[in-house]
Order: structure tokens, then sequence, then C-alpha cells
């Protein structure tokens, strides 16, 4: 027998040795074959995002004319900052919540699809783990996408940017935009913070979508809406709201815990400062249903493992 | 050399129905063993068990390794392929050849695009755009590619015309099997490819019926064509089981020798597809 150890491969067709990483590596890469929209749909949304500002900066021959000499009078430096602040952080909110929308569906359907046309035959025949497959899918949902819809969200923001002080120069848009690379840090590194923190809290929600992908005979979609909306429902009848408030809770809980209730203040003349000082990662990492829910996870991971290993609706 | 699959009491029930019944056999190295039964035979049972896609009960050890507890460890070196619907629809043939290279340790990359390149196969095609033929042959590229000890093979041409069917196997047998590859196929089409076999493992219900080696069935089984009307004699020698063809009888006979048979009538040994039904209806008749 020709193993790698005692014989060396012929020069053709020889490859780099598979690592744990290359293979994972192969694994993510995959996911993005199947469900282009992963990538397309946040990239589609901050074309739109970016493209509005654009189109509104090149110069239409009639300038926005608000009849204000003096921005400096009108807006403080403080609410400079605000709106900078604000506008560093306004596209992510489109982004991430077609993003939730996009892994959700993504989910539901990652373990089931594969099932439905069979090709869980030719994957299975590939010496992959049921394990790392798994993994490889719930990091997809929970790191990789993620990271990168923060990361397409700052390029956004700064083309924004540009585009606005552009459209200042040309288009007469409101000077109300200062650049502030301290603000600007500062405001990453929250989003930064929050998007970790995001995904601790959203793990166990998406362990439990690939758990039903892998699990029911047919529809995940419908399973995963209309199983809750009835127990919900019948719960209803009991007088009790326990599933209801579980699900509110595991979907907004932990930014009550991360303090940025105060969002609204702004508007009354709260300083930024205050606002972001207020946020607190110390007592939102602290929560222990943050850490409750991470073990939540991973034992639905090892079930959603268990149940691929021997899952068998391919019978001919 | 040890076996490569090694069976003993494989049992395998889905509720109140037995698709393995205590099943023991074994594959030697370098063979091509067809697994032969009809539909619900528990072919595909065993062939998922051997896979570790499934769990039983009893002793199987598939190059020295148990599927259930090593399959990762055990897919590095047998190479599987069902039918062929079963590679997804929307994997362009660039993407199976990265991602085999991505994740198999023994896909030699160069060997599939070989391949490939003498078919029409073109590398941005999706799947979904090529036909079950290119499907097949594309599949083939894979498993050619990939230096694995034990192929499995689960009626690999199912719905192709006969051309492909014809190129597939010559393909896998000039271009693929060696001493040092076993192969294990089912198939319903065994009049075609009974020339590849070297061995046959005929199953029905759950049990083994027949499992031997090609060149030793000749020495066991024997077919003995006789005129209707000079029946008796031959009928004295208990065939196991007789059909009418063209007004003659064909009779099948286990344990008696070409001697004794051969002044009644016409003997040779019977083909594996007429073995196949003569153990199959002699079993059922019951």
């Amino acid at each position: 027998m020709n193993t790698t150890a005692t014989a060396p491969a012929p020069a053709a067709g020889v490859q780099p040795p598979l690592t744990l990483r290359s293979t994972l590596t192969t694994l993510v890469r995959r996911e993005f074959w199947e469900h282009p929209g992963l990538w397309r749909a946040p990239l589609i949304i901050a074309a739109l995002l970016v493209g509005t500002i654009v189109i509104g900066a090149i110069p239409a021959g009639h300038h926005v004319d608000i009849h204000m000499d003096n921005w400096d009078g009108v807006m403080s430096e403080e609410r400079r900052a605000q709106a900078f602040a604000v506008s560093q952080v306004a596209p992510l909110a489109p982004l991430y919540l077609i993003m939730a929308l996009v892994l959700s569906f993504y989910l539901l359907d990652s373990l089931y699809a594969e099932r439905r046309d069979r090709s869980i035959l030719f994957w299975k025949s590939l010496p992959v783990s049921d394990g790392l497959t798994v993994l490889s899918k719930f990091l997809v949902a929970l790191v990789v996408v993620p990271v990168g819809v923060l990361v397409l969200g700052t390029v956004c923001h700064l083309l924004l940017f540009l585009a606005w002080q552009v459209g200042v120069a040309t288009a007469g848009f409101p000077p109300v935009l200062t650049w502030h690379t301290g603000l600007w840090f500062r405001v990453e590194g929250l989003m930064i913070g929050s998007l970790v923190l995001g995904m601790l809290w959203y793990a166990p929600m998406a362990a439990a979508l690939l758990l039903v992908s892998a699990w029911v005979r047919k529809n995940p979609v419908a399973w995963a809406t209309l199983a809750p909306i009835v127990a919900i429902a019948v719960e209803w009848k009991f007088g009790t709201h326990y599933l209801a408030r579980l699900l509110y809770y595991r979907t907004f809980g932990i930014w009550a815990v991360l303090g940025t209730g105060h969002g609204e203040r702004l508007e009354h003349g709260v300083r930024l400062d205050a606002v972001l000082g207020d946020i607190s990662f110390g007592r939102a990492f602290a929560n222990i249903d943050l850490w409750l829910g991470v073990l939540v996870a991973v034992a639905l991971l090892y079930a959603t493992v268990r149940i691929r290993r021997y899952r068998d609706d391919t019978a001919g | 050399m040890t076996a490569i699959i090694e069976a003993h009491g494989l049992t395998k029930r889905f509720g109140a129905t037995t698709a393995l019944d205590g099943v023991s056999f074994s594959v030697e190295p370098g063979r091509i063993v067809g697994l032969i039964g009809p539909n619900g035979a528990g072919k595909t049972t065993a062939i998922k068990s051997i896979l570790g896609l499934t769990p039983f009960s009893g002793e199987l050890k598939v190059l020295g390794l148990d599927p259930r507890s090593q399959r990762d460890e055990l897919m590095r070196e047998v190479c599987f392929m069902a039918d062929v619907a079963v590679l997804p629809r929307w994997l362009r043939v660039r993407q199976a050849l990265d991602f085999c290279t991505g994740v198999h340790p023994r896909f030699v990359r160069a060997r599939a695009e070989e391949f490939l390149r003498k078919t029409d196969i073109r590398m941005d095609s999706r799947v979904r755009e090529l036909s079950k033929g290119m499907v097949t042959q594309l599949h083939l590229a894979l498993i050619l590619a990939i230096d694995a000890r034990l192929l499995v093979l689960d009626e690999p041409t199912l719905g192709l015309d006969l051309l492909y069917r014809r190129a597939f196997y010559d393909t896998l047998l000039n271009d693929y099997f060696d001493k040092d590859r076993t192969i294990l196929l089912t198939t319903h089409q065994v009049e075609e490819v009974e020339n590849l076999f070297t061995d046959v493992i005929f199953i029905s219900r759950g049990h083994i019926t027949l499992s031997s080696a090609v060149e030793a069935l000749g020495g066991r089984y024997l077919q003995l064509t006789v005129a209707a009307e000079q029946a008796g004699p031959a009928r004295a020698l208990k065939p196991f089981y007789e059909r009418e063809v063209f007004g003659r009888i064909a009779m099948f006979f286990e344990g008696r020798s070409a001697a004794q048979l051969a002044p009644l009538g016409d003997l040779r040994t019977p083909s594996i597809a007429d073995l196949f039904v003569a153990t199959m209806q002699g079993t059922m008749k019951s």
C-alpha cells in the first residue's frame, strides 16, 4: 500500500497536505457555491445604499436649496459628531436585517436540501465527518457572513461619507458630517463588540434552526415558523406566555442588557459621550443567560451531528 | 492478506421488517464482487452498513475498521457511488474538483482532469446542465481520481442507455481496477456485467442464498437442457429449478457431477443471470 509516510507521491498532481483548516475552508467555500444569496443579498443592499447617495451627489443643475448659509450656527460640533456616529452605524441596520433573513433560510435549508436531492450520499462518500460538516454550516452563519457584513457596512459608511462630501461640494447637500477619527474607532470597536456579543447570543437560535433542518422530513421553514406559532397559540389558550416571552427574550434580550436603551434620548440633548458610556460590554458578557445559551447551542449542535450521522431517508 | 470486508451475523431491522437477518460473508482483496438480489432483498441496507450510513447489529469489519465508530477514517480508503442522481444539481464541474481536492487526501486532480478532457464536459458547466450520461462520466472521473482500496457501487448505471453503461464498465475495468483494489457492485442488469464479476453474492429477503467465486460456480452448478419428453430421468436427479425454453426444459442442478448429467442432454455452466433467477425462484417457491 502506498502511504504518504513511506512512499512519496509522484510529482504530477501532488497537493499540499490537507489540514483541518484547509478542509474547513473548502467546506465554507462550498456553502457559498450552493447559497450565493449569502454574499449577493448584502452586496445588493449595500450597492443600493451607496448608489442612492452617489446619484444624489451628481450635480444635476439644480441645487438642493436649503437657504442656510451658516450651518455652524445651526449644528454644534457635538451634533455633528452625533450625526457622524449615526451615519457610521446606520448602514448596518438594513444589512443586518437582510442578513438575519437570508441566514435563517440558509440554516433551515442547509441540512435539508442535501437530503431532499439525495446529494448527502455524495457528500458522505468523501472523508468529511458529520461534525465538521455541521460545524462549517454553523460557522458560515454565525461568523463568516456576519463578519463579512460588518466589513461591508464599514466600507459602505466610508463610501457614503465620501459621496456626501462630494454632494456638499457639488449638489448642495447640507454639510452636517465631519470626520472624527477618534469617534470612528470608538464606534467601530463598539460594533465589533456587539458583533461578538450577537454571535454568542444568537448561537442557540442558529443551532436550533440547523437541528430543524437536519431533523424534519419535509418543509423545514414551515416547521420553524408554524410550530412555534401553534405552540404559542395553545399556550395562550391556557393563559400562559412562556414560549412567546422566551422567543422575544432570545431575540432582543441581550441588547437591553448591553444598555442601548438610550438611543432615543439622543434627540433630547443627551450627550453622545453619555450614550456611548452607557454601553457596558462587561455587563453584557457577564450575563448568565448568554453563556447558558452557548451551552444550549453546543448541545443542539451535538444532536444535529448525531442526526446527520444516521438520518436515512434516502432509502430506495 | 486479510479480507477487505468481513461480516458476521450482520442484522438490521426496521420496525417489524428484517432487512438483514444475521448475514455473514467476506470479500477478499483484488476481487470484483456482484451483490445481486431482487428489490427489497437487503442489498442497499448491506451497502449502507458497510459504508457506515446506517446503524446495525452484528459484527462488520471493512478494511479492518468498524464502520460505526471509525467511519471518517474508513472513508479515506473507500469510495462510494450510488446511482447518477446524487451529484447536487447546482454544483459546477470545477467546483466538484475543487471540493474533492480540498477534502480528500487521496484525490489526484490531474487524473480527473485527464479523464474529463476525453469527454464533452466543460469545466464551468453545472451538473443540472449535463445529460444523465455526462453526470455519470463526471462522477466516474471523480472516482477514478481517488486512490481507494474499496470501491462500492450501488446501481451506478441506473437509467443510462446501453452505450454509456458499456463505456462505464469498460473504463472501470481498464483504467481503475487492479490487484490492490476491490469493487463491490450491485446492479439490476446482471446479464450485462456478469463477465466482470470474479465473485457473486446472491441475497434474498435478508439472507445470503449463494456466495461463491465465479470460477467455482461451474463445479457446483450445472444447467442441463433436455427435450420435454425426456425430462423424466433428469428430473429424478432432483434439479432445484427448471423452466421451459422453446419446448425444451432447462434444469438446474447443484452438486451433481458433469459425468452423471452429460448423457441426459446438453450440459453447460449456467450464466450468473440464469443462476440468479434459478436460485431466487427455487427459494421463493416455498
